[in-house]
């Protein structure tokens, strides 16, 4: 209980906030009884209505929702995997298998021994290293 | 008791027998026959086992050599020193000695030049034949020269027409000889380039195209830089053979020993690019 002393007169005042509404029904009206609430808000929106769903009733516009999305899932699959096969430079696996490593050492190693060859003889040809200089002769042995 | 007589188990065991026998022996009659072998690689192997033979018989001769050049050295010192008939016969007899020794080394070395531009490849046909021709014409003259004095005896005047006429010889001797060499420097070369060339070939052929996609780009973009490579080096190289050949054109008036020198330079960067060349295709085979 609140220590002020109750204003009957401020009590009365609020009296309608904490009454319960009762709502209100609209009147149906007797000429149209297609009038809805849209009507009475915005007149002619119903007829509209009604006009459409003559045109399109409303299982086929779920036909038509079920059929749309299944398309754009379908055409949304096509572009996915015509964007990964057409992708520019790569054609392949980035990284290899352990299979295709092996396979490759077992074309690599006699090239090595190619390589090792020439490098060889690459050394014997170093033209500062001659192997046959001119004999360290003297040319003018004279008495 | 004939053969139609004996049971049929003892007629199996004898054809057994025999079949064996002859399945033993066909083969070790068939093992004796000889393999044709090669005739490049059988006259490649003989000129390897003259050149080991030349290059001792060298060796042994350039040592023989030095130590009677000392001498001689010794003994012309010896006789500005003393002047006496003593000293002069030493001097002339150890002036003969080196003379000798001197010709026996230069016969060698122009044999030993000789095969090893025959093994050599990378060498063109005509060069190769010329060259050749050359070493044996001057090794010719040489020969005569030395037979003139060996086993004889000459005086101090004699020994110095001697000397003269070793003086143009000497020349010829050295102008054949570094054509020689020339010929020779720029075949081996010629011969790692080539064999480089056809291995990049192989190796692009096989690698580049091998691996996962990062490695195949990379490898595809290492192929270019030894391709680049390659392409440099050509133009050098040819460059070192048509020095060789317009002075053999010249008809060799030009010193060959000034012109080999020249072509150190040349030499040395073909031998620089080729050694990157063999790094960079290392590296693509170890990565």
């Amino acid at each position: 209980m609140p220590d002020q002393p109750l204003n009957q007169t401020e009590f009365a005042a609020n009296e309608p906030l904490f009454e319960q509404r009762q709502q209100v029904e609209p009147k149906p009206d007797k000429n149209n009884s297609a009038s809805t609430i849209d009507d009475q808000v915005s007149p002619g929106s119903s007829h509209k209505k009604s006009f459409l769903k003559k045109l399109w009733p409303e299982k086929l516009w779920k036909k038509m929702a079920v059929v749309g999305g299944a398309v754009f899932i379908l055409l949304l699959v096509i572009t996915l995997v015509l964007a990964i096969f057409n992708r520019p430079g790569t054609g392949g696996p980035i990284l290899q298998t352990e299979k295709e490593k092996i396979d490759e050492q077992a074309i690599i190693t006699p090239f090595k021994q190619r390589l090792n060859e020439i490098q060889g003889e690459l050394e014997q040809s170093d033209p500062a290293q001659e192997e046959l200089p001119f004999p360290p002769v003297n040319m003018e042995i004279r008495l | 008791m004939r053969l139609h007589q004996l049971s049929l188990a003892r007629k199996v065991l004898i054809t057994t027998i025999c079949l064996s026998l002859l399945l033993v022996f066909v083969p070790i009659v068939n093992a004796q026959v000889v393999e044709e072998s090669d005739p490049f690689v059988y006259q490649t192997e003989q000129l390897n086992s003259e050149i080991r033979r030349l290059k001792i018989q060298y060796r042994g001769e350039l040592e023989e050599y030095r130590n009677l050049e000392s001498q001689f050295q010794i003994n012309q010192q010896q006789y500005e020193n003393l002047g006496t008939l003593a000293a002069l016969e030493d001097a002339r007899v150890a002036t003969q000695v080196a003379m000798e020794a001197r010709a026996r080394v230069l016969k060698t070395y122009l044999a030993l030049l000789k095969v090893t531009l025959l093994r050599q490849t990378g060498v063109e046909v005509d060069q190769k034949q010329q060259a050749t021709v050359a070493l044996d014409r001057v090794a010719d003259d040489l020969d005569i020269h030395h037979q003139s004095f060996a086993d004889q005896e000459f005086d101090r005047v004699e020994l110095d027409q001697l000397s003269d006429e070793f003086e143009m010889l000497g020349f010829k001797v050295s102008d054949v000889s570094h054509r020689s060499l020339a010929l020779l420097s720029t075949a081996k070369l010629q011969s790692v380039y080539d064999k480089a060339f056809i291995l990049n070939q192989d190796m692009e052929g096989k690698l580049a195209t091998m691996g996962g996609a990062l490695k195949s780009a990379q490898r595809r973009r290492a192929f270019g830089e030894t391709g680049r490579k390659l392409e440099a080096i050509l133009p050098i190289l040819q460059e070192l053979h048509g020095d060789v050949r317009k002075e053999t054109e010249d008809g060799g008036k030009t010193n060959f020993k000034g012109i080999y020198n020249r072509m150190s330079d040349g030499l040395q960067d073909t031998f620089s690019n080729l050694t990157q060349l063999t790094t960079f295709l290392q590296e693509i085979l170890d990565g």
